[in-house]
C-alpha cells in the first residue's frame, strides 16, 4: 500500500506544476500590459511603475514564472492589489467557511443520495423509483445560483424562517446554503447509486446470498450495497469540484465569507495575485481530494492495489 | 468476426445497424421526451420573432415588475420589459452558446483523443497529460478562470466553456478509437494500402461516434449551465442581452417585491438542461446498453 501512495504522489507532480503553468500563464492570454490591466488605465505611474517592479515583468516569461513559483512553494502567493494583505492570509482566513459548507454539502447529500438510489434500485419502476428518478435528474439539472435564489424567496421572504444571507454562527445560516450546494451532489450520488445497485442486484453472489435464507435487508446492504457503493466513492469524490464551483456561485449568493465570493470579489475587482492564488488553491485541493477517493477506493478494491505493484 | 463483435461491445460501441439503432432510441421514453421538448424549446428560439408580440428591450418604465397578466404572460421586469419576449429570446442565446461551446471542446478535444488514440505513442502522452493537467481544475473553475482573464463577454464565455470541456471530449475519444483501432477492418484498410487520414476518417470516427454523440449531449447541457453561471456572475452576457444567467443577476434585487422576474428565467434554464440531460441518458442507454442511467 505505502507503495501505491507513494506512486499517487509522485504522479501528482507534473499535474501540480502543469496546473501553475495555466494559473500564471491566465494572465499573460490577454495582450497587453499586466500591470495596466490590474491597476486599470489611469493609475499613477509611480504605481504602476512599481507594480511593474514588483511582479518582475522586464524579465523574460520564464524567469518570471520560476520566481513566482518559487514564491508559490514557499507559500508566498504575492501581495493583494486591493488590500495590500498577502494573497495566502486572504485565502486562509476564508477557507475554513468554504471548507466547513463543502463537507456538510457532501455529508447531506451522501446521506440523502444513497439511501435515496437504493430505495430506487430495490424498487424499480416502482412510483417510487419514478419520483425519485425525476427529482434526481430535476436536482442536476438546477441551475444553483436560481435554487440559491428560490430557496430565499421561499424559507426567507415569505416564511421568515432562516436568514437570507451572511454567517453570523447559528445553524440556521447554514441551511440555505448547504442546500444549494447540496443538492445537485445528491442528485448525482443518487443516480449512481441506483444503477450500480440495479447491476449489483442481478449479480450472482446476491442471488447465493438470498439462496442461502438471508433476509432480504442484510442482501441487500451487506452484499449488494457492499459492492455497489465501489463506482459510488469516486463520485463523491469528482462531486467535490462540482461543489467547489458551487462553492463560487453559493457563496455570492448567500454572502458567504468563504474563498469562492473572494475569487468573484477578486475577478470583478481585476485583482490578480488573489484569482490567481484562489485558482490554485482549488487546483490543489482537487488533485488531493481525488487522490485521497483513489486511495479509499485501493483500500476498499484490493484489485487495485495488486494491479500497481 | 466474433471476437470483432465482442470487441466493439466492450468499447461501447454498436455493431447494429442503423435501423436497429434508432428503433432503440425511439423506443426509450426518456430520450423521445426529451428530444421532443427540446424541439419546441429550439422552435420556440427560431422562430422567436413570430411567437412573440412585445420586443425584448423595449423598456417601460411605468409598466415595471408587473405581474404575468393576458399582455404580459410572464410579467414585466424591472425595466417594464416583456418577460415572455426575453425569455424567449435567451433561449436563441443559450442554445447558440451551448453549441458552439461544445463544438470547440469537440473539435479540439475530438481532435486530440484521435491522434492520441491513434498514433499513441510521443503525441498520445503530450495529450493526455495536457487533458490531466486541465482535469486538475473542475471545468466551470477552468472556464471561470480563463474569462477573468479575457474580460466578461458572452463571446469569451464561448471560448472558456469551450477549452473547459475539451478534457471530457479528448478521452471519450480517445478511448473509443483505441477500442476500434485494433478491430480487423482496420487493419484491413491499413493493408490496402489507406492513408492515415483515410482510416481515421473514414473507418475509426464514425465508428467512434456513440459515446461522442452522448458525450455532447451531455455537455450541451452543462455548457448552458455553466455559460449561465458565469453571466449569473457577471462575467458573460452583459444588460440588456436578454440571457437567462444575466436576467437573473440583475433581477436579483427584486425578489422580494416581485419574484416572477427571478422564477422564469431560472424555470427556462433547467428546463431546456432537463431535457438535454433526458435526451442524453435516453440515448446513452440507447446507443450502449450497458450503461445504465
Amino acid at each position: 500500500m505505502a507503495q501505491f501512495v507513494l506512486k499517487r504522489l509522485l504522479m501528482l507532480v507534473p499535474v501540480v506544476l502543469g496546473v501553475s503553468v495555466i494559473v500564471f500563464g491566465l494572465l499573460y492570454l490577454t495582450p497587453g500590459d499586466p500591470a495596466l490591466l490590474m491597476l486599470g488605465e489611469h493609475a499613477p505611474q509611480e504605481q504602476y511603475l512599481a507594480l511593474r517592479e514588483k511582479l518582475g515583468l522586464d524579465l523574460p516569461v520564464h524567469i518570471q514564472y520560476l520566481r513566482w513559483l518559487g514564491r508559490a512553494l514557499q507559500l508566498d502567493l504575492g501581495d493583494s492589489i486591493r488590500s495590500s494583505r498577502p494573497v495566502t492570509e486572504e485565502i486562509a482566513t476564508r477557507l475554513p467557511a468554504t471548507a466547513e459548507l463543502a463537507v456538510l454539502a457532501v455529508l447531506v447529500a451522501t446521506l440523502i443520495g444513497i439511501p435515496a438510489g437504493v430505495i430506487s434500485a430495490t424498487r424499480p419502476n416502482s412510483w417510487l423509483d419514478n419520483i425519485l428518478t425525476v427529482l434526481a435528474l430535476a436536482g442536476v439539472s438546477m441551475p444553483v445560483f436560481w435554487q440559491g435564489l428560490m430557496l430565499i424567496i421561499i424559507f426567507s421572504v415569505y416564511l421568515g424562517w432562516l436568514p437570507p444571507s451572511g454567517r453570523l454562527g447559528g445553524w440556521e445560516y447554514f441551511v440555505l446554503p448547504v442546500i444549494t450546494l447540496g443538492t445537485s451532489a445528491a442528485a448525482s450520488i443518487t443516480r449512481m447509486t441506483r444503477a450500480t445497485m440495479l447491476e449489483a442486484i442481478h449479480e450472482d453472489y446476491v442471488r447465493t446470498a438470498r439462496a442461502k435464507g438471508l433476509n432480504e435487508r442484510r442482501v441487500i446492504y451487506r452484499h449488494a450495497l457492499r459492492n455497489a457503493l465501489l463506482p459510488v466513492v469516486t463520485i463523491i469524490g469528482l462531486q467535490f469540484g462540482n461543489l467547489m464551483a458551487g462553492a463560487v456561485i453559493t457563496e455570492t449568493i448567500f454572502a458567504w465569507p468563504g474563498i469562492g465570493r473572494l475569487a468573484v470579489d477578486a475577478i470583478r475587482t481585476r485583482d490578480y495575485p488573489v484569482v490567481q492564488g484562489v485558482v490554485m488553491t482549488f487546483a490543489v485541493s482537487y488533485v488531493l481530494i481525488n487522490l485521497i477517493v483513489d486511495l479509499l477506493y485501493a483500500y476498499l478494491d484490493p484489485r487495485l492495489r495488486v494491479r500497481y505493484h | 468476426m466474433a471476437s470483432t463483435m465482442e470487441a466493439q461491445r466492450t468499447a461501447g460501441l454498436g455493431v447494429d445497424t442503423r435501423g436497429q439503432i434508432w428503433r432503440r432510441i425511439l423506443r426509450n421514453r426518456k430520450a423521445v421526451a426529451g428530444a421532443i421538448l427540446l424541439a419546441v424549446i429550439a422552435l420556440a428560439a427560431i422562430f422567436a420573432d413570430y411567437i412573440t408580440v412585445h420586443d425584448p428591450y423595449t423598456q417601460n418604465l411605468r409598466n415595471r415588475l408587473q405581474p404575468p397578466s393576458s399582455d404580459h404572460w410572464l410579467g414585466t421586469d424591472q425595466f417594464g420589459r416583456d418577460m415572455f419576449s426575453r425569455i424567449v429570446y435567451g433561449a436563441r442565446i443559450s442554445l447558440r452558446v451551448g453549441f458552439i461551446s461544445v463544438g470547440i471542446a469537440l473539435l479540439a478535444g475530438g481532435t486530440m483523443g484521435l491522434l492520441a488514440g491513434y498514433y499513441g505513442g510521443w503525441l498520445e502522452t503530450i495529450f493526455m497529460r495536457l487533458v490531466d493537467i486541465l482535469l486538475a481544475l473542475p471545468s466551470f473553475l477552468l472556464a471561470l478562470a480563463i474569462v477573468s482573464t479575457l474580460g466578461p463577454s458572452l463571446t469569451n464565455v464561448m471560448i472558456a466553456v469551450g477549452i473547459a470541456y475539451i478534457p471530457a471530449f479528448a478521452r471519450v475519444m480517445r478511448s473509443a478509437v483505441l477500442a476500434v483501432r485494433q478491430l480487423d477492418y482496420v487493419t484491413a484498410a491499413l493493408a490496402a494500402g489507406a492513408s492515415d487520414l483515410r482510416i481515421m476518417v473514414r473507418h475509426v470516427v464514425p465508428n467512434a461516434l456513440n459515446p461522442i454523440i452522448v458525450q455532447a449531449t451531455l455537455s450541451l447541457a452543462n455548457a448552458i449551465l455553466a455559460a449561465a453561471a458565469l453571466s449569473f456572475l457577471g462575467m458573460g452576457a452583459q444588460p440588456p442581452t436578454p440571457e437567462w444567467g444575466s436576467m437573473l443577476n440583475s433581477a436579483r434585487s427584486f425578489i422580494r417585491t416581485a419574484h416572477h422576474v427571478v422564477t422564469y428565467p431560472g424555470l427556462a434554464i433547467m428546463i431546456t438542461v432537463l431535457c438535454l440531460n433526458l435526451l442524453g441518458d435516453g440515448l446513452r442507454d440507447a446507443l450502449d446498453p450497458r450503461w445504465k442511467g
